[in-house]
Parts: C-alpha cells; sequence; structure tokens
C-alpha cells in the first residue's frame, strides 16, 4: 500500500520529467505554458480570436470590476485580444495591463512601450509626432523605436514620419460615441514602412488607433472604453 | 615554440574583429566538407555570416562525413569532422578491410580569409584541412573567389596534400608522412609542403533557392581506391576530375546538395545552420515586469517612518513577497531612514540586469518615500557578490528613457561591506531545495562508437545551512547505457603510462546499483574588497573525494580576474559509495581570467594536474551577449606524447547553449556540450562544483553592462 503511494508519486514525477522544490529548475511543464501563452489565449476555432460574446463579456466584467480607465486592444499578427486596465502612470506616461501580465505604455495616446508581447518595444520618442496628432494638424516629425536584438544589445530603428488630417467620423465605442478627426502617420526607416492611424476627439485625446509596435509584433488595435 | 603557439593564437583572435570589414564574400551554401563554400569537393574563399554555427552532413563513394563548422570571427572558420569510411583499407589498398568494417577519423580544419572582395579583387582564403593527427584529410590550399555580377562566383586556387594530389604541377620538397608524437598534434611538418595543383569551380545562384556548381577537383582520392586504379580499388572508381552539382536553400536553417561525383558517384549533402546572434523571440517573451511607482511630490521629508513598530518587518516581508513575485529570493536586508540594501538570490533571469530592474521597480512601490538610495546586492550561495546602487528618483525619472541613462547613473559595487549588517531574513535558513529528475550522461567520443550515453533518475538536494553554507548531495541510478561498454579493439598509440585518473572511467559506469554522485559541505564568503573564497568537503564527483579550496580576486570593474584553487583528493571506490582506491594527489592551479571585450574571453591556467603532471590550460571562447558560447581548449602537461598516450595531450571544443534562448523566456538552465579528444589521464582536473568566477564575474560591471538593455525589460 505505502509502496505504490511511493511508486504513485515517483510516476507523476517521471510524467513531469522532473519534480521537487529547488527553485530555477524550470518545470518542463510550466516551461511549455509559458511557451504557447499568448497575450490574451485566442480562443474558438477560427483564427479571429475572441468571440464578439466573450469580449463583451470581459469588458462588463472590467468596467464594474474598477474605476480605472479601460481600453480594448487587439494584436493584430496574433489575433490576440485584451481588456487593458491602465494600472500605473509615470509623469505623462502610462501604463497598461492586460489580465496575463503582459502591458502596453503610452503617452498622448502613442504607445512609447511595450512589455511581454515579444520583440518588445523598449523605449521611444514619439514626441513631436504626438504634438502633431494630437492638434489635429499635418507635418513631418520623427520618431524613434529601441529594441533588444537577439543577443540582447539595444538598437535603434529611426523614422521620418508624415502625419495628415482626414475627414471627421464618429467612433463608435462600446461605451461611448465620440466625433473624431482620423490623422494618418506615415513613416519611412529607410528600409521598412508603416502606417498609423489615430482617431483624435476635439479635446485632443486619441480615442482609438491602429498603431505598428515591432517587426515581429506588427499593429495593435486600441479603443478606449473608459478614460 | 610549441607554448608560444596559443598565444599567438591568442593574440590573432583577439585582434580579428579590429580589422578592416571589407566584403566578406559569405554564402549559405557548404561543400561535402562541411565548411562554407559554393563548390563540392574543393574549398573556395566564401566565409559564412559572422557567429554561424552549422552542421553537415554527406555521403559519398561509401564515406559519411559529420562536420561541425563555426564562423569564429568574420574571417576565420573553424570545422571539426567526423567521418565514417565503409570498408575502408589504410595503407592504400592494405591488406583487408578495417576490423570493424568501418573507419573513423576525426579532423579539424581552419580557414582565414586574408584578402577580402573589392571591386576588382577576389576575396583570398588559406585553409588547412586535417591539419593534426592521422591526416587522413590533410591538404593546404591558397583559394581566391570573385563574384561577377550578382549570381555568378568562380573560384580557383592551389592546394597541396589530397589538395595537390592529382595534375599535379610542380612540387614543394616532400611531404612527410609519419606522425608527430602519438597523434593529434597539428602536422606543421607537411603544411603545404609535397605537389601542388591547380584547382577550379564555378557556382551560379539561378533563384533565391536553387544553385549549380561545376568544378574540376584535383584530389586523387589515392587513399580510397587503392594501390592501383582498378584492382585496389575498395571504395569507389574515380573516372573524373569534373564534378556537377545543385543546391537548394530549403529554408533560413536548412541547406542541401546533390552531385555526380568523379564520373562514377553520386553524392547528397544536409547542412542545417544557426546563428546565435539572432534569437527566436528577441527581448524575451517574459511578462510584464511591475511599473515603478512614482512618490508623490514632498513627500520625501518624513523620515520619521522608520520609529513606527513593526514598520520594518512588514516593510521587509512585502519585499521578500514582491522579489518572490519576481524570481527572486530576498536573503538578506537593512533599512535606514533613507537607505535601504538587500542581498537577493536570482532563480530565475539569465540576464543579471534583467533581475536588477525588476528589484529596483519592486523596491519603488515598496519602500516609504523617504528611501532614496537603492543597494541591491547578488548572493551567490548566500555570499555576497556585486551590488548595483542607485537612487530612486532615477529609477522613477528613467523608467522610459533609454537604458543608458539609467547605466550613467548607477554604481557597481563589489564591496562585501556596502551590505555588511544586512540581516538574515526570517525563514531563509535553513531551507532543504531538492529535485528528482531524469538525466542523460553523454559518453566521450570513443572513435569507434560515435554515441556513448547512460539515462537514468537522479536525486539532488541542497541544504543550505546558514550564509553562505550549503550541504549538497546528489543519487542517482542508472536505468539503461552503454558507458560501461568495453573499448573497441582500436589500438591507437596505446593508453598511456600514467596513473589511471581518468581513463576507468569505463569502470566507474558499470552496475546499476544506485550511486552517490556527489555529497560536500561547502563554505562561500568574502575575504575583502574584490576577494571571493570557497572551501568544499566531500565527495566532490563521482571520481574523487576530498578538500577543495579556491581564492578569486575580481575587482567589480575590472574585465581580468586571477584565481587559485587548490586540492587535495583521493580517488573514489569504482562503486562510488563511501570507500576510497589508493592514490590520493594533491592538485592545484593558479588561473588568469580575461574578457577581451570583442566577444571573446580567455583563460589560462596553470598548475598540477590529477596525474602529478604539472603544465597549463588555455582555454578561448567566443561569447555571445545571449549567454552561447563556443571555445577551444588546449592543455599541455610535461608528460611525453608517448607517455600521455594516443592524442598526445587534452583538448577540445565547447559549446554553451542558454535555454532561455531556445524557449524564448528567462532560465538560468543552459545545456553545455563538450567534445573532447579522447579522455587520457594527462592533463586532468578534479571536477568541483560551485567555482566562483562565473557567478561573480556575472554580477559585475562589465558583463552586466553589455546587455543593460534587459533591466527596463
Amino acid at each position: 500500500m505505502k509502496l505504490s503511494h511511493v511508486g504513485l508519486a515517483l510516476a507523476a514525477c517521471l510524467a513531469l520529467a522532473a519534480c521537487g522544490n529547488r527553485p530555477g529548475q524550470g518545470n518542463p511543464v510550466e516551461l511549455l505554458r509559458t511557451l504557447s501563452s499568448g497575450m490574451l489565449k485566442s480562443s474558438g476555432p477560427g483564427s479571429g480570436g475572441a468571440t464578439p460574446e466573450q469580449v463583451a463579456a470581459a469588458i462588463d466584467q472590467a468596467l464594474k470590476g474598477s474605476d480605472l480607465p479601460l481600453s480594448i486592444a487587439v494584436i493584430e499578427a496574433r489575433s490576440t485580444t485584451a481588456v487593458l486596465t491602465r494600472i500605473e502612470t509615470n509623469g505623462a506616461y502610462g501604463t497598461w495591463a492586460s489580465s496575463d501580465r503582459r502591458t502596453v505604455t503610452m503617452r498622448d495616446g502613442l504607445v512609447t512601450a511595450t512589455r511581454g508581447l515579444g520583440n518588445d518595444l523598449m523605449s521611444s520618442q514619439t514626441g513631436a509626432v504626438a504634438a502633431l496628432v494630437t492638434a489635429r494638424e499635418a507635418g513631418q516629425a520623427q520618431r524613434v523605436h529601441r529594441y533588444l536584438d537577439g543577443e540582447n544589445h539595444t538598437v535603434e530603428m529611426r523614422a521620418e514620419c508624415r502625419v495628415t488630417r482626414g475627414g471627421e467620423t464618429v467612433v463608435k465605442s462600446v461605451r461611448f460615441e465620440a466625433r473624431a478627426v482620423e490623422m494618418t502617420e506615415s513613416c519611412d526607416t529607410g528600409s521598412r514602412r508603416f502606417v498609423n492611424t489615430y482617431m483624435v476627439d476635439r479635446h485632443g485625446d486619441v480615442v482609438q488607433s491602429r498603431q505598428w509596435l515591432s517587426p515581429e509584433s506588427g499593429h495593435i488595435f486600441i479603443q478606449a472604453l473608459r478614460k | 615554440m610549441r607554448v608560444s603557439k596559443p598565444v599567438v593564437l591568442v593574440g590573432l583572435v583577439a585582434m580579428a574583429p579590429m580589422a578592416v570589414h571589407g566584403d566578406n564574400l559569405t554564402t549559405k551554401s557548404k561543400n561535402m566538407y562541411g565548411t562554407p563554400g559554393g563548390l563540392i569537393d574543393m574549398p573556395s574563399a566564401e566565409m559564412s555570416e559572422d557567429g554561424e554555427l552549422s552542421a553537415t552532413v554527406s555521403h559519398f563513394g561509401g564515406t559519411t562525413k559529420t562536420t561541425l563548422t563555426f564562423q569564429v570571427t568574420p574571417r576565420l572558420t573553424g570545422s571539426f569532422r567526423y567521418a565514417s569510411l565503409r570498408e575502408y583499407r589504410p595503407g592504400r589498398g592494405g591488406a583487408g578491410a578495417y576490423p570493424n568494417s568501418s573507419y573513423y577519423d576525426r579532423s579539424f580544419d581552419l580557414r582565414y580569409q586574408i584578402l577580402t572582395e573589392g571591386d576588382y579583387r577576389p576575396a583570398v582564403a588559406v585553409g588547412l584541412r586535417d591539419f593534426m593527427g592521422t591526416g587522413l584529410y590533410g591538404g593546404e590550399y591558397v583559394v581566391a573567389t570573385k563574384e561577377i555580377g550578382s549570381r555568378l562566383r568562380v573560384t580557383g586556387g592551389v592546394g597541396w596534400g589530397r589538395l595537390g594530389s592529382f595534375d599535379s604541377f610542380g612540387s614543394n620538397g616532400t611531404r612527410p608522412t609519419g606522425l608527430i608524437g602519438s597523434g593529434g598534434i597539428p602536422n606543421t611538418d607537411r603544411w603545404f609542403r609535397g605537389p601542388m595543383s591547380g584547382f577550379a569551380g564555378l557556382s551560379y545562384q539561378a533563384s533565391e533557392q536553387l544553385s549549380f556548381t561545376a568544378e574540376y577537383s584535383t584530389d586523387a582520392y589515392l587513399e580510397e581506391r587503392g594501390a592501383g586504379q582498378d584492382p585496389g580499388s575498395n571504395l569507389f572508381r574515380r573516372k573524373s576530375p569534373w564534378n556537377f552539382g545543385v543546391g537548394y536553400q530549403l529554408s533560413d536553417a536548412v541547406n542541401l546538395g546533390a552531385y555526380y561525383m568523379y564520373g562514377s558517384e553520386v553524392g547528397v549533402r544536409v547542412s542545417v545552420a544557426l546563428n546565435p546572434r539572432t534569437s527566436p523571440v528577441p527581448g524575451g517573451s517574459d511578462t510584464a515586469p511591475l511599473p515603478v511607482e512614482v512618490r508623490p511630490q514632498f513627500s520625501a521629508r518624513d523620515l520619521g517612518w522608520a520609529a513606527t513598530p513593526g514598520a520594518r518587518d512588514t516593510l521587509r516581508d512585502e519585499v521578500a513577497q514582491g522579489l518572490a513575485r519576481e524570481g527572486l529570493i530576498l536573503e538578506g536586508m537593512r533599512v535606514e531612514a533613507d537607505r535601504v540594501r538587500i542581498l537577493v538570490r536570482n532563480i530565475r533571469w539569465d540576464i543579471e540586469a534583467q533581475a536588477m530592474g525588476r528589484a529596483a521597480r519592486v523596491l519603488s512601490r515598496v519602500m516609504p518615500d523617504p528611501v532614496e538610495h537603492f543597494t541591491i546586492g547578488q548572493s551567490y550561495q548566500g555570499m555576497p557578490a556585486g551590488s548595483v546602487t542607485m537612487r530612486r528618483s532615477d529609477v522613477e525619472a528613467l523608467e522610459n528613457a533609454p537604458a543608458a541613462a539609467m547605466l550613467d547613473r548607477v554604481r557597481f559595487g563589489g564591496d562585501a561591506g556596502a551590505l555588511a549588517g544586512t540581516e538574515v531574513v526570517p525563514g531563509i535558513y535553513p531551507k532543504l531545495e531538492w529535485n528528482l529528475a531524469p538525466y542523460v550522461k553523454l559518453g566521450v567520443f570513443d572513435p569507434d562508437s560515435p554515441v556513448k550515453a547512460d539515462a537514468g533518475l537522479r536525486l539532488s538536494g541542497d541544504y543550505r545551512i546558514a550564509p553562505g553554507w550549503v550541504l549538497s548531495g546528489a543519487v542517482s541510478v542508472k536505468a539503461a547505457g552503454n558507458l560501461d561498454a568495453p573499448p573497441s579493439g582500436r589500438t591507437g598509440a596505446g593508453p598511456g603510462t600514467l596513473p589511471k585518473v581518468r581513463s576507468n572511467a569505463r569502470f566507474y559506469a558499470m552496475g546499476n546499483d544506485p550511486r552517490l554522485d556527489h555529497l560536500t559541505v561547502a563554505k562561500y564568503g568574502r575575504l575583502g574588497e574584490d576577494w571571493y573564497g570557497r572551501v568544499t568537503l566531500g565527495y566532490l564527483e563521482p571520481m574523487y573525494a576530498g578538500i577543495s579550496g579556491e581564492v578569486l580576486w575580481k575587482p567589480v570593474g575590472s574585465r581580468l580576474a586571477l584565481g587559485a584553487e587548490v586540492n587535495y583528493v583521493a580517488q573514489r571506490d569504482f562503486n562510488q559509495g563511501f570507500g576510497l582506491r589508493n592514490y590520493d594527489i594533491a592538485t592545484g592551479h593558479l588561473s588568469a581570467y580575461y574578457d577581451f571585450g570583442n566577444g571573446f574571453h580567455g583563460q589560462l591556467d596553470m598548475g598540477r594536474y590529477l596525474a602529478g603532471d604539472w603544465g597549463a590550460t588555455v582555454a578561448l571562447d567566443r561569447e555571445f551577449d545571449n549567454g552561447w558560447r563556443v571555445g577551444a581548449y588546449v592543455t599541455k602537461t610535461n608528460v611525453s606524447a608517448a607517455a600521455f598516450g594516443e592524442g598526445s595531450f587534452d583538448k577540445g571544443i565547447r559549446i554553451t547553449v542558454p535555454m532561455s534562448w531556445a524557449i524564448g523566456s528567462a532560465t538560468r538552465r543552459k545545456n553545455d556540450l563538450v567534445i573532447q579528444s579522447l579522455t587520457r589521464d594527462g592533463g586532468a582536473r578534479v571536477e568541483v562544483d560551485g567555482r566562483l568566477y562565473e557567478a561573480v564575474r556575472d554580477s559585475h560591471r562589465p558583463q552586466m553592462a553589455k546587455t543593460w538593455g534587459k533591466f527596463w525589460r
């Protein structure tokens, strides 16, 4: 009887490939989980990510759960959807987190950093672009992105960007409606081009945007749910 | 003469990255020898991308070659090859096929691009194939390759040895055939000697994936085809000097080749390449850190907080919990009115800067507002190693700035005094950490049995008694394996005449009874600023028991470290119980470690080895800042080549693969692979866990600054 218990424990250990309490040994099951976890689990058989009902439910729950500012974000390349809560501010920067500990940092509605998305945007200079976008004015500006490369060295990417003003439309989110001007930012790094779009209301707030993050992550779509 | 060679090599490699970077004329293609090049059996002047590591398997005419190639610098390539020749008769069709039906041969190549490609100038490389030992594939060459347009590459060169064995146009003296020593020594007397021939080839890149090749080979294959062309032929018939082929780039990593060779044979080749400089997930996919919490303005004035009863205990618990969520164990803490010092053991992050950044953010969220100065010390086995001191205001102000701004503001300390007075966190000692896991133990390269291994189950544990005191043990049970298989019939130059300090390995692998891998008590401690110490007592490793003491000098900002180790050990019983055999010896080394700062790291150990021989080990590694390492070492001691046995002296290649690179998220686990020449008794050292240098170095400025960008990751 006792022996079979030991046997069971042993079998369990072997099934997990290792067991013990030694820290840092990296239980393979844990590692696998880390490997497979996306920003938010994309569910459903298709590649469309969470169903609208699931998203709505998650949003409702988040809105009720706290009175912090909320946004909804979609990483297009991975079809992952997340509700982001602004968990901290540092001066003009706000850090928005998903429930599975991935964060996006924004300043004046422009993404300046990400953490935990893979190929993260480590820091950036977006002030000149933000000035144009929030003033709803056309113009030229430079932006700088910093990433880590395969050897963990900081690499800088500079882009020349042209901001143009589009028409005014109504942005409808789950919680509010706003009249907003569409601002388009077209950037060129010399070896890569990307386009960001921002819907800016009359207060100069970005209520919805589609912004390019990094070569691996591509674009993120962000819509404000509650300011 | 021989002593100076490693020094010259170290100097050469250390300088290499300073050389002018012209066009290195790189290719993703490999040839039948597994070296970079677009031809088939002939070399070219092409290089791989800097840092690329590749494995190639090729087969033709009864010969299979498996080659590991590393692009050491943009212009230097090193290769290690393992070839098997079916029914080969050594001595050019000698007295019958090799007894075990296949003959195995190991070889090393080196190539250096002496001229990069210019507008009109071809790239020129000098190469040595199979430059030491039996020299079955021995050949030297000077070769030029020029790209014409963007698709066609033309190669022409002059070869000696094998490459000068067909259609030679001249001769540079006579080429000796004897071995130097007992093999394994560079055959300097043969290099560029004897008949020489001119070889040539073309490669044409038809599309991104597809390429075509033709070459004129000057390898007569005298060894493989026997004494005469036809009667002695035992591997293949060489009917023509012309080879033709097609190459295909299947993916970024995989390159394939198919060839029609020497008018009679079909050859095939598969090459798999990876570059340690690129990572599957740049920056890693670890979850986000906690953001910095910024203090409200003017809040830092109330210095009276510390007087609140119980405040410190609550604070310590909060810090410990916050750090635990970030994979850091709080071992010690000391809080003053405006300053906090913590000692943490990092169990998750392979990049120390990342651990520092996570800890700093935890402190910013937990410490009372008046605490402005953070000192975060790194613990190695309970001993404080390096520390980083920063201002909390900088942590707040620079969270969204480039990481270099923070690096400019922090101060690195190696002074144990900075952490003096930290109170040991309750509940940290004593503590048992254990682990039960399967293991695989790979054997050394037996000439006739390339893969030997044992697999089983190992129970290991560390009992942390008090700061710096660790009782450590491991017991394993073998499930299956062939490490105890008797050696094959191949004699080579014999086993040598030294005491059997390592060559009894087979006897230690016999039987399936549980064995004690190690059981030691160790003390780690600081011996002053820049000084570190260790004493380990007990069953140190499977073959030796005894006492080992080490002292390391490593200033926090220095790229140089010096160390000394003294051991007194006795050989353990084959059954790896508690018994000892009748052999004991005092060994020890003086070591110098130097980080060249350009991606190369050198180590020199001088002293007495296990068989009582005196000598030195030189090791040189190319280090990538994500943890990858590729290096080589040589040990030469005062035993004669004859006394050492086959191989003449100990040497090997070693590769470290960080698991974090492979899985994309932080872990301190890594895999070490050592390809050693035959394990002999000369130049052998005792294995001890917990050697100081690596851990201490990782916590110091030169190493942390390389990957400081991870501070904010």
